[in-house]
């Protein structure tokens, strides 16, 4: 059976403490085309960052990666040692996080951290010919290459996630988990860096993870969506499939109640509730609190992702 | 006369130099956080103040209100002027003007009950007693949409939701009937789909109450629903300013229709013209000469780069859409 890039199944993240277990990520499955952006949206607490921490393998206790399999490049990437696993990251999958600050040394020149996660990956990579891939990407990037001897404080914010995502591409990884990565900038910028992202991803062939709580910037870089809430995948759809015809109440819900620039005298239908407690999810579908179309059904019973046809998948009782 | 009225207000702040700096350097350099910036609202108007950060959009709000001292110019709320107010006399107004912050959980105190909470704002500045207090508050509860209202009424802010945490500072912001309300990215911490509602319940409150609000944003999308006059900011001045609909039916600035391109839409299907500006916002302590926007601007030409272009008025037929362009003209 040939695989897709990236297959995620019946994944499934908990955090344990005494009395309580959260189930982060929850019996999540999904697949990564190759050259694809797969769009992750959801709001804080559903779990997006645990799955693309988990696809590193880089949950941090006391959460365990507690079942499934995530088959990357058709490889299980769960079951290889920890030697094994730090080659595949950074070398084959790359990750951009939220904020550049706190991911780049402040007595260290951007080059060198390039030099270092270079050789770090291999050796035999001479200090002059890492510093000359480092210059390439800074031009690529659309920086000026002489500043690769600068220190991370002399760049602003959006140059620093330029250069985080510089380093991400450093070893031509066949895949980026980008968790956040223009939440912690302003529009302007944040426009720059997603048409970055957009012409980097076809020039260096990535396929990209983009988790996101912001419906606007995946409906302009992402080829599928997936939908999160609560620890679960609700919706899996192509981009404009998902905002044109949602078949999860939830995905429906979200999109009635973001204001969108572009429309006059809009009326946003506000989702009556909040997202639920981790720790006392309701029974049947986490949903089903604040869904308009309830039904008994939906109190008693979890719904499990289905396809429905057209390349959609969804979790809902409405469906089957 | 209008209901607030602030014109050419300053804010410079000293830079802290290091002790070698302080010996060495003569004169202070300064941070000119808001910078000669002037505008008018009237009774029931929610003004939006858009701007990334570093605009000096949350420095201007507070201004208006006594939070911070300007450096120069005038704010006159009511008829009222507010840095010239001693600390008795602004506590005494403290009832009329009210601010709403971002952060609801920082905006309460753990270790008090938040229908507490909302009471010593009424017992401070109302000098009600306990009883009355509570009804009050338990009344303002039911409002802003926090039910049970006597059962949350007893809870700390520690078990409440992010949502309902910043219904409580809002309740405890409009439980003493303030004219005015000074909301900074009041919905920026809350989740995605709890927006709508605190929106929703900011709304009603303006109706029921009559309230004039100044709201600081930096969601073009959320002050195009929301307000019916925006000023967009850009490093200290405000850039463009009038009803919401002209603003954006027919952007005026290059700035402003930067940061329309900017936004992230919410549809696949819409089709833009992405004109995405290079660089980012310059630091305040040496803004560039000129329009601030020049070095960024893709229509600067000599004249941008020497003289700065007053706010004013170019649409015979809009004479409150006010732009501070020298080729504005251009985009009518």
């Amino acid at each position: 059976m040939v695989r897709e890039l990236l297959e995620v199944e019946n994944l499934t993240v908990e955090y344990k403490a005494p009395g309580v277990s959260i189930r982060a990520v929850n019996d999540v499955s999904f697949r990564l085309a190759k050259g694809d952006t797969l769009g992750l949206v959801g709001e804080s607490g559903s779990g997006k960052s645990t799955l693309g921490h988990a696809i590193m393998r880089l949950v941090d206790p006391p959460g365990t990666i507690t079942g499934g399999r995530i088959y990357f490049a058709d490889v299980d990437l769960l079951s290889l040692s920890s030697e094994e696993m730090r080659k595949v990251r950074g070398k084959r999958i790359a990750m951009v996080f939220q904020d550049p600050m706190s991911s780049l040394s402040p007595v260290k020149n951007v080059g060198d951290h390039f030099v270092e996660y270079i050789r770090e990956h291999d050796p035999n990579i001479s200090k002059d010919s890492a510093l000359a891939i480092a210059k390439r990407i800074f031009e690529d990037l659309g920086m000026d290459k002489s500043r690769v001897t600068d220190y991370p404080h002399q760049f602003s914010g959006g140059m620093r996630q330029r250069v985080m995502i510089g380093l991400a591409l450093a070893l031509d990884p066949l895949l980026i988990v980008a968790d956040e990565p223009t939440t912690a900038l302003d529009v302007v910028v944040e426009a720059q860096i997603l048409e970055l992202l957009k012409a980097l991803k076809k020039s260096y062939s990535a396929s990209m993870l983009l988790i996101t709580h912001n419906m606007g910037v995946v409906a302009e870089t992402a080829d599928r969506i997936a939908v999160m809430y609560a620890g679960k995948l609700m919706e899996v759809s192509d981009t404009a499939r998902l905002y044109s015809r949602p078949m999860n109440p939830y995905t429906e819900a979200l999109l009635g109640s973001i204001p969108n620039i572009l429309l006059n005298d809009q009326v946003l239908k506000s989702i009556p509730g909040m997202p639920p407690d981790m720790a006392a999810l309701p029974k049947g579908c986490p949903f089903s609190p604040r869904c308009p179309y309830v039904f008994d059904r939906c109190r008693v019973e979890d719904p499990p992702l289905k396809p429905v046809g057209d390349g959609t998948e969804t979790a809902c009782h409405l469906h089957g | 006369m209008s209901f607030l009225e602030v014109s050419d207000l300053k804010k410079y702040f000293p830079v802290q130099h290091g002790l070698l700096e302080q010996l060495t350097t003569r004169h202070l350099s300064f941070v000119r956080a808001v910078d000669s910036v002037s505008f008018a609202l009237n009774k029931g108007d929610i003004f939006g103040l858009v701007g990334e950060s570093g605009s000096g959009k949350t420095t201007t709000g507070r201004l208006t209100i006594g939070l911070v001292k300007p450096t120069s110019g005038s704010i006159k709320l009511g008829g009222v002027d507010i840095p010239g107010l001693s600390g008795t006399e602004l506590r005494n107004m403290r009832r009329r003007m009210q601010i709403i912050f971002q952060d609801p959980t920082a905006s309460l105190s753990p270790k008090l009950t938040v229908g507490d909470a909302v009471a010593d704002a009424l017992k401070l500045l109302e000098g009600l007693d306990n009883a009355s207090a509570k009804e009050e508050v338990i009344k303002m509860f039911e409002y802003v949409g926090l039910s049970p209202a006597a059962e949350l009424y007893g809870r700390y802010p520690g078990n409440l939701s992010g949502g309902q945490k910043q219904r409580v500072v809002i309740a405890r912001a409009l439980i003493t009937s303030p004219e005015y309300v000074v909301a900074d990215e009041p919905v920026a911490m809350v989740d995605v789909s709890v927006r709508a509602q605190i929106l929703d319940v900011m709304r009603g409150m303006h109706e029921k109450l009559g309230l004039t609000y100044l709201f600081i944003t930096h969601d073009l999308a959320v002050a195009k629903y929301l307000c019916n006059r925006v000023g967009i900011m850009y490093l200290g001045k405000i850039a463009e300013q009038g009803d919401t609909k002209e603003i954006f039916r027919i952007p005026l600035h290059p700035y402003t229709q930067a940061l329309l391109a900017a936004v992230p839409v919410p549809d696949p299907s819409a089709k833009r013209d992405k004109k995405i500006p290079h660089g980012e916002i310059p630091d305040a302590i040496n803004p560039p000469p000129g329009c601030r926007f020049n070095p960024r601007c893709p229509y600067a030409t000599d004249v941008c780069r020497t003289e700065e272009p007053p706010l004013r008025a170019v649409d015979g037929a809009h004479p409150t859409h006010l732009v501070a362009c020298h080729w504005a003209e251009k985009f009518l």
